[in-house]
């Protein structure tokens, strides 16, 4: 076959495209900058969170990992994915109350608690059932609290959240991708 | 408890036909669609989708290849409607009426015993799918292929004719066999040509669910209905529960447009980025697939994915259902569940009470990316029906229903495998895939699409674009991290009795990756992790799905000399290079 593109070139610019980027929300991807729209290969099972005016300096991340189950893939009746989230976060300390973290759909109508942070910062592991979905941590009065009252903290988005209308981002915002995937991008 | 496989019919009209399509309630075409120019015969952003001047039969004439069908709330790209893949279109029995062809009769089951023999032909069969008459391929005339019924340890014969017109031969999936009668052209035997015979000896040393199928650009022989199962009976009467009734049903789908069969690729398969999706759900190569049950019934299905590609996610319309075994064996514990995720190749082994009376839907429910508009789809399927009448079961099971029975059997046999689980592992491997030389207009939607990866490709999300990829644009690979040997450079030898940690890495540094269903000829594996996260319950496997960005352990037990395949079991990825071959020797090497 001819005309392939050089894949361990590919691989190699992602690779390097990657490791000289700086760590960005993964909502942030979709920027119109040409480094952002190129940064192939997003980790398709991390969503960072970045911190609030009210978290100056905190951050987090969530590892999501399939939900046990008979099958290699997890996923409801629905076909939405079961995740496990595996959520810690750093420099959320000195905080009165609960720190409480939660799940939910871009659109805000459905909400998952997916519990309250140890004192270490980190969640004990929670199942997400949403396929495109906000994780967020507020700080609570009350550990309790069945829907979220307080300032939320860290935020962030899943890696699906990179997935925008074809007019918004691509081909028709004409980036340029230095070359990532061959010698016409 | 009946061990008898009843060969359901279709026992009442179709009712799934129409109805299946779950069509998106999407309103309005994209800004895409408006501001593009489109090409001056497409006003109409369908215009192709649905032929009239073909004729009814493609099989009478020769095949041409036309939009492929797809979703009609889809918007069409410009730049694309004149595209075509870079291959012949290309249909079975062009120039043949039809109806000089053989109806296809419902498969049959053939209960052998050690030593018996079957005779097994491929060949041309008149099939009616929703309505259209169709030239297709059957087995023995039938669809799917018979139905073989044996007790393990027999060693069958198999005489096999291939009254086809391409070279073939047939694969028996999962059967730990001799090398020799694998199946595999080119790597265990010389393909059967037109008209040409082989003969097969197979062995099954495990209890379970199997199927057949050919070996050679099965991106077409498969797909147009050379497939059957194989149902290796255990000694052991209570190797499964009490149940009142089984069924073995193979999952498929087609793709068919006004015109009939949407044509395959002659010189190489298309289909190849994300495999050929079909439109119509079959199971058991009917469209309209029902059975009967009493309430209060307990339903064995043997579930087997026969599809190109498609993943299916299984329901039974809310009727409580619990997994028993999969491709080679039962489970260490058996497990309630709420669907059935099963790939392409994969077997599944699940139990269903049938409580309430009515009719119960087995729907295929899957969230579909729509990549024009960034969002998940939810799409609904109706497999079949299962008629649950209102007389009461004659003999009820619920009680075994109730209990999740632990096999200590099972569990005792991977005991021997425990001390391999933390070793280090032996072989790493990547999956991904090279894109080349297909048109601007697909390569800037595909770097799109590069922005986020989806864990696996629930359905045809970009049919035009894929249909017109072929293997001369795409090649998909398998490299060995360690070597950088890529698909047939790889040459791993083992010994019979190694048992091998092999890390299969899918990693989403492509353009447009994708999960893959891979398959291991003529051995047994555990899925031991994935994602670093060590399974608790263990099932002898031969193909087991690795997500997109996902990182699974398979422990494997080379048990079986000879040379044999691993490969992605999507067909058109297989087709487009996706494969290696292995040997374990017969005997040790000297130390």
């Amino acid at each position: 076959m001819t005309s392939l593109l050089p894949a361990r070139s590919i691989l190699a610019a992602a690779l390097l495209l990657l490791a000289g980027s700086a760590p960005a929300p993964a909502g942030a991807v979709a920027a119109s900058t040409n480094s952002g729209f190129c940064r192939a290969g997003p980790d398709p099972y991390e969503v960072r969170l970045v911190p609030t005016a009210h978290a100056n300096g905190a951050s987090g991340i969530v590892r999501l990992t399939f939900a046990e189950s008979p099958y290699v893939v997890t996923v409801t009746a629905e076909g939405h994915h079961r995740y496990q989230a595996h959520l810690t976060t750093e420099g959320l300390g000195g905080r009165g109350g609960s720190l409480v973290a939660w799940a939910t759909t871009p659109e805000l109508d459905q909400v998952q608690k997916l519990g309250t942070l140890t004192a270490d910062g980190d969640l004990p592991p929670a199942e997400i059932t949403f396929n495109k979905f906000l994780v967020f941590v507020t700080q609570e009065d009350d550990a309790a609290v069945e829907r979220w009252q307080g300032r939320i903290l860290l935020r962030g988005i899943s890696p699906s959240g990179r997935l925008h209308t074809m007019a918004g981002h691509g081909p028709f915002q004409g980036e340029s991708c230095g070359g990532l995937f061959g010698p016409q991008w | 408890m009946n061990r008898a496989v009843r060969a359901v019919g279709a026992v009442g009209a179709g009712t799934t036909g129409g109805g299946r399509s779950s069509r998106l309630a999407l309103t309005a075409l994209t800004a895409l669609t408006v501001v593009a120019p489109r090409p001056a015969h497409a006003q109409d952003p369908h215009a192709g989708h649905h032929i009239t001047h073909a004729p009814d039969s493609a099989a009478t004439s020769a095949a041409a290849w036309r939009m492929p069908p797809m979703d009609m709330t889809m918007p069409m790209l410009p730049g694309m409607a004149e595209l075509e893949p870079k291959a012949t279109a290309w249909l079975p029995g062009a120039g043949i009426d039809p109806m000089s062809l053989p109806a296809a009769a419902y498969r049959e089951v053939r209960i052998m015993s050690d030593g018996d023999t079957l005779d097994l032909t491929a060949g041309l069969v008149r099939r009616m799918i929703n309505g259209r008459t169709l030239v297709m391929y059957g087995f023995n005339g039938q669809y799917p292929g018979p139905l073989i019924q044996a007790p393990q340890n027999a060693t069958i014969i198999v005489r096999f004719r291939n009254d086809t017109a391409l070279p073939t031969a047939v694969h028996w999936h999962g059967v730990r066999l001799d090398n020799r009668f694998d199946g595999v052209p080119h790597v265990t035997q010389d393909p059967v040509e037109p008209g040409g015979t082989f003969t097969y000896e197979v062995h099954f040393p495990d209890a379970g669910i199997y199927w057949y199928h050919p070996h050679h650009r099965e991106d077409i022989t498969q797909d147009l209905g050379l497939y059957g199962n194989m149902m290796v009976t255990a000694p052991d009467p209570a190797y499964y529960n009490p149940v009142n009734a089984e069924e073995v049903l193979m999952l498929d789908d087609l793709l068919i447009d006004d015109a009939g069969l949407f044509p395959y690729g002659e010189e190489r398969a298309t289909h190849a980025l994300m495999g050929r999706f079909g439109n119509v759900f079959l199971v058991n190569g009917e469209a309209d697939w029902r059975m009967e049950a009493r309430t209060g019934d307990v339903v064995r299905f043997f579930l087997t994915n026969a599809a190109n590609t498609r993943v299916f996610n299984l329901s039974f319309g809310g009727a409580r259902a619990k997994v028993v075994a999969s491709d080679v064996g039962r489970y260490e514990r058996e497990a309630y569940v709420d669907n059935v995720v099963i790939a392409p190749a994969e077997r599944y082994v699940v139990e269903v009470l049938f409580e309430e009376p009515g009719p119960i839907a087995i729907t295929n429910r899957v969230q579909a990316i729509d990549h024009y508009r960034g969002v998940f789809v939810s799409k609904v399927d109706t497999l079949g029906i299962v008629d649950v009448l209102p007389e009461r079961t004659t003999e009820s099971h619920r009680q075994a229903f109730e209990t999740l029975r632990a096999n200590a059997d099972v569990t005792a046999e991977i005991d021997r495998f425990r001390e391999h689980f933390d070793r280090a592992v032996d072989h790493e491997v990547e999956l991904g895939v090279e894109i080349g030389s297909l048109p601007l207009p697909i390569l800037q939607m595909m770097l799109l699409d590069t922005l986020y990866f989806h864990p696996m490709e629930w359905s045809d999300a970009m049919p035009e674009m894929n249909y017109v990829a072929t293997g001369a644009d795409v090649r998909w690979f398998i490299r060995d991290v360690a070597t950088g040997r890529e698909n047939g450079d790889i040459d791993w030898r083992f010994d019979q009795g190694d048992v091998v940690k092999l890390r299969i890495r899918n990693r989403p540094v492509n353009l447009h990756p994708m999960h893959h269903p891979i398959h291991l000829h003529g051995q047994r594996f555990l899925v031991l992790e994935r994602d670093g996260v060590r399974n608790t319950n263990f099932v002898w496997k031969d193909t087991a799905v690795i997500p997109l960005g996902s990182t699974v352990d398979l422990l494997v037990e080379m048990s079986n000399p000879g040379d044999w395949m691993l490969h992605c079991h999507i067909s058109e990825h297989l087709e487009t290079g996706m494969q290696l071959v292995f040997r374990v020797d017969p005997q040790p090497r000297t130390q």
